[in-house]
Parts: C-alpha cells; sequence; structure tokens
C-alpha cells in the first residue's frame, strides 16, 4: 500500500493500473483481514465469557460448600467470605502465571529482533584513526580499481527483505583494472554505452560502495582513511533523478547547508538559474515542493539541485547525468547553471549527450567496466575508435532533429 | 477478579504460542539487563510498589474476615466502624499505588522505546547505500515501531504481572487459615463430588 500511495506509485496506476482491478485486489486483502477480526472478536469474547463464568462458578461452588461448613461451625462466616473473596482474585494470577512463559518469550524475541538490526555491521564505516580531509583543490587518483557488488548476505538482512529472492548468481565485475588521475581543478568526462560502469565510478568516489580491490586517493590519501563526514562534505553529486524532499524550497536547500541565510540561498539560485522561478512563486522558498518534488518540473528540480549543490560548495562535484532528460530550453539554462557549479572545482561528469563535454579536460572511454580510450575530444574523434563511433552517431540524430 | 489480572489473562492467552519453540542466541538476556541499567531506581520503586499493591489486594478479604467475625456477629459496632474505615483506605491507597506504579512503569517503558527506536534509527543511517537497495522499507521500519514495542512488554507488562501474581499467590499461601480452610473446602468438595457420584 505505500508503494501504491506515494506520488509515482499512484500515477503509476493511474496511468497503466486498472483501479479496478487495484481496488479488488486491497479488498480482497481488507476482507481477510476483516474476517480474521470478527473471528478474533468472537473468540476474545468466548474466552472472556469462559473466564468469567468459571470464576463465578467457582465462587458459587466455594458459598454452597462453605455455606454448609459455616452451619456446621467448621469455619467462620467471616472466613467463608474472605475466601470467595480471595479466590476470584486467586484465580487470573495463576492463569497469568501460566502463560508467563509466552510472554517472556514474545519480549525476547523482540528484543533478539531489534539486537540482530543493531548487529549488523555497516559495509561502509570509519577506519580508526580517520583523518580529516581538508581539500581545496583536490586531485583524485583511481589506482587499478576492480569492483563487483556486493552479495545480499553481506549487507542486508534476510528478515528485512521477504519478498526478495535469494540470490544464486554473483554479479561479476563492474570495474577491472581501472585507473585514472584527475587533476586539480580540471573536469573529467565518463562516456560509454549504458552498462559501461560510469555511475559505478560516481558511487565509489563518496564512498557510497568501497572498491574490492586498487584504491582511490584524494590529495594522496586513501579515501578508506579519510573519516566519511569529512570526505561525502567534500562531494557534491547532482544525479539525474534529483531527490527532493517533500518540504519547502528552503528547507531542502538547506540540507546542503544548515545555517544558510536568505542572501546565500538567493545568490546559489541566481547561480543556478532558478531564482526567477522561486521569486514568482507566491510563497517563494517557503513553497512547498511536494512529494520527492513532484510540483516541480524536471528541469526545476534539476536546477534546484544544482543551487544545493551551490550552497554546499563542494571542492570536488560530481555530476551523473544531470542533463540527460531535459528539453533544449532548460539544458540551456542547467548548462549554465553547471558553469557556475564546475568553476574552479575538481569534477567529474558522466553524459550521455557528448556535445557537452566537448570541453573536458579529459574524456574517459568505458566499455564493460574498462577505459578503453582516453584523452581530448579533437584526439578522440580523429582516432576513429569507440568515441568517434558514439559521436557520430549523436551527430546524425542531432543533424537529423 | 481485578481488572488488571483480568487482562494480564487475556493478554497472555491471546499471545503466539509458538514463540515458546523460539531459540535465543545465547547472551541476549544479559544484553537486556545493560538497557535496563539507567532505570535501576525507576524499576525498584515500580516492584515496590506492584508488591504492595499485591498486598494491599490480598489484605481487604483478611479485614473483610475480621470485620464479619469480630464485629457483626458480636455486635460491636465501633469495630465495624474502624475496619470498614480502614478498609474504604486502603481502598484508596490501593488506587495511589497503582498510579505510582503506573508512572513509573511507563516512565521505564517510554524510556526503553525512546533508548532503543534512536539507536535503531542512528544505526539504519549509518548502514551502507547497498543496505537499503535490499532492504524492504515496510520491514525496516517494523522493526522501529513495533518491535521496539513488543520489547519494552518485558520491563513493563511481565515484570508487573509475574512479581504482582507470585506476591498474590505468596500471601494466600502464608496465611495458614487459609490454607486450612482451603484445604476443608477442597476435601468438602472432593466429598461431595464422590458422594454424588
Amino acid at each position: 500500500m505505500t508503494e501504491r500511495f506515494n506520488v509515482s506509485g499512484a500515477m503509476l496506476v493511474a496511468l497503466y493500473g486498472e483501479p479496478d482491478r487495484e481496488r479488488e485486489y486491497f479488498r480482497s486483502r481488507a476482507r481477510k483481514v476483516a474476517d480474521i477480526g470478527i473471528k478474533m472478536a468472537m473468540l476474545n469474547r468466548l474466552f472472556f465469557i469462559a473466564l468469567t463464568s468459571v470464576a463465578a462458578i467457582a465462587t458459587a461452588f466455594a458459598y454452597g460448600i462453605g455455606g454448609h461448613l459455616a452451619i456446621n461451625g467448621g469455619v467462620t462466616v467471616g472466613t467463608l467470605l474472605a475466601i470467595t473473596a480471595l479466590l476470584a482474585r486467586l484465580y487470573g494470577p495463576l492463569t497469568a502465571l501460566s502463560n508467563v512463559r509466552i510472554d517472556v518469550m514474545t519480549s525476547l524475541v523482540s528484543f533478539e529482533r531489534v539486537f540482530e538490526v543493531l548487529d549488523l555491521e555497516p559495509m561502509v564505516k570509519n577506519r580508526e584513526n580517520a583523518i580529516e580531509l581538508k581539500p581545496t583543490h583536490p586531485k583524485i587518483e583511481f589506482k587499478d580499481v576492480s569492483f563487483s557488488y556486493p552479495r545480499a548476505e553481506e549487507i542486508s538482512l534476510a528478515s528485512l527483505e521477504s519478498a526478495a529472492k535469494p540470490e544464486t548468481i554473483q554479479s561479476g565485475e563492474v570495474l577491472r583494472g581501472l585507473s585514472f588521475t584527475a587533476a586539480p581543478g580540471t573536469l573529467t568526462a565518463l562516456v560509454g554505452p549504458s552498462g559501461a560502469g560510469k555511475t559505478t565510478i560516481s558511487a565509489l568516489l563518496p564512498r557510497l560502495y568501497d572498491v574490492t580491490t586498487g584504491a582511490i586517493e584524494i590529495d594522496g590519501h586513501d579515501i578508506r582513511d579519510l573519516t566519511l563526514e569529512s570526505l561525502r562534505g567534500a562531494i557534491g553529486v547532482v544525479m539525474q533523478d534529483a531527490h527532493l524532499f517533500h518540504e519547502t524550497i528552503a528547507e531542502n536547500l538547506r540540507y546542503a547547508k544548515n545555517d544558510a541565510t536568505e542572501d546565500e540561498m538567493r545568490l546559489a539560485c541566481e547561480s543556478a538559474q532558478i531564482w526567477n522561478l522561486i521569486k514568482s512563486l507566491p510563497n517563494g522558498l517557503d513553497t512547498m515542493v511536494g512529494e520527492r518534488g513532484h510540483r516541480l518540473s524536471g528541469g526545476e528540480k534539476q536546477r534546484l539541485a544544482i543551487a544545493r549543490l551551490l550552497l554546499k560548495s563542494p571542492a570536488v562535484v560530481i555530476l551523473d547525468e544531470a542533463t540527460a532528460h531535459l528539453d533544449s530550453e532548460n539544458e540551456a539554462l542547467v548548462q549554465a547553471a553547471l558553469q557556475s557549479a564546475l568553476k574552479g572545482r575538481t569534477s567529474i561528469v558522466i553524459a550521455h549527450r557528448l556535445s557537452t563535454v566537448r570541453d573536458a579536460d579529459q574524456i574517459l572511454v568505458l566499455e564493460r567496466g574498462q577505459i578503453v580510450e582516453r584523452g581530448k575530444h579533437e584526439e578522440l574523434v580523429a582516432r576513429g575508435g569507440l568515441y568517434a563511433d558514439l559521436y557520430n552517431r549523436q551527430d546524425l540524430t542531432g543533424a537529423a532533429n | 477478579m481485578s481488572m488488571h489480572a483480568a487482562w494480564m489473562t487475556h493478554r497472555s492467552m491471546t499471545a503466539d504460542p509458538s514463540v515458546k519453540q523460539q531459540k535465543l542466541k545465547a547472551g541476549t538476556v544479559k544484553r537486556i539487563f545493560t538497557f535496563a541499567k539507567p532505570y535501576r531506581l525507576s524499576i525498584w520503586i515500580f516492584l515496590f510498589t506492584v508488591v504492595i499493591d499485591a498486598a494491599l489486594i490480598v489484605a481487604t478479604p483478611l479485614l473483610l474476615r475480621e470485620l464479619i467475625d469480630k464485629g457483626v456477629i458480636p455486635k460491636d459496632a465501633a469495630l465495624v466502624t474502624r475496619l470498614a474505615i480502614l478498609v474504604g483506605l486502603i481502598a484508596i491507597a490501593d488506587a495511589a499505588m497503582s498510579m505510582l506504579g503506573r508512572y513509573f512503569s511507563s516512565r521505564i517503558g517510554e524510556g526503553l522505546i525512546y533508548d532503543l527506536r534512536s539507536l535503531v534509527f542512528g544505526h539504519v543511517q549509518r548502514q551502507s547505500i547497498a543496505f537499503f537497495t535490499r532492504t524492504q522499507t515496510g520491514a525496516l521500519i517494523s522493526r522501529i515501531n513495533s518491535d521496539v514495542m513488543g520489547a519494552q512488554q518485558a520491563f513493563t507488562a511481565t515484570l508487573s504481572g509475574l512479581v504482582s501474581n507470585v506476591v498474590s499467590l505468596v500471601s494466600w499461601c502464608d496465611h495458614d487459615d487459609f490454607v486450612v480452610a482451603d484445604h476443608d473446602l477442597f476435601t468438602s468438595a472432593l466429598a461431595s463430588v464422590s458422594h454424588s457420584n
């Protein structure tokens, strides 16, 4: 239900699903819950009736026999009364104690399930004696990096993924023996067909995953020796699908910089080419963006994400297909925004549209997890390899359009 | 039967008995006690109120016996009044004790929920992105909500139920008069049953 009631899920149901079928599916499940509810109510009532009846019968029994004993002088009337009063109180504790093991076990099992989560070691964590990264114009170096995605049992708990099927096949190496250097303040572009491993590279740098073999260094430090906080604080990422929280524009911007003033936000938004839009909204920076930013268009979300990045002002910038699905007007605006985002920063840009990376200081062409070509745009076009092939194909479609 | 006892009994009967078969990891109980440590004082006060509460409940019938045997039957009006007032006062003290007990049990329970939730939330936040690509959000939220609630039951409902019931039973068994009387009743009952057969 949670899946179908978020914006994307609701939209998918509206556009593709058959609401009637969905409703029927929900109703059949809700019916089962209702049936169980009735059964439970009946059993509970039966239990209560049984319990109170037994107590009442026991009292009658005690009065009956005790009455006779009192007449014969075996017990006093006061004792009889006290016994019947206590009998009613005794019955509850006895039944409750006989079931105490179930109660205790239920609690212990709950504790164990909580401990199970607490015992799951994060795959990526700070090393002991990790140092702070203080970069200004950092040099990034990939040294013979290979990477395969971790197996399910390494990252999660089987009990937390009941619907996920166990993986029988290990995903192979996504990156193999990758080495390159991004000089301070330069732009490195990653291009290549889908599944070549471009996005994986962008995930390794902020340590969303750790490399399997080899090392990534920033200013000569292995990134695993740096504190995660300082490493991630130095890197800004804008992805193809910019995510915004269901809060106001200002709160989303402040996610990058807690204490950002309104002036700072305005400046960042101006550089990101989004200020005019925000200004035109009746609530300005206090406008709610809707779930996942659904009230904004793709280009607007993208520019807001860039403004967020500018506020963070990181030393390293990663752009993962930040302009892939934008129309030409939006793309021009986003490109202009990106110019200011990349200025003077060491950046890694992944782009499908090769026109956007022509001015890169170096272009790495990836295929099946390996760098097959590297160089500047003109050199690569002149070489007539995979890059030239991709470029010519895009150029042709561009010309046809 | 008091409302609390009825509720405890009912709760026990509706719990799933299959949990009894569950195997626990070694050290779980010890680890739970580390979570209870900051609440040691509260737990002692709480248990004290539970014991007093259970003792007061047993005291009332004993006073009623005295009231009838030594007050009503010998027509001692002054004693009847005194004992009736005492029974009333015990009822008020019982109510106060149960309020005090409830205050401490919720302090322990809610504090424990707060501690566990904060800990689990912080820990989940530190998990790698890979963890979130595999884990179902619903299952995770349920750990933070329902399992944490289930876990704190050990410290409040179960603990108080166990202690108060044991105290009630012990007070009942400790009283020789009642054991004798009970024994008389029991043998008479047996006799009448065998007679009717």
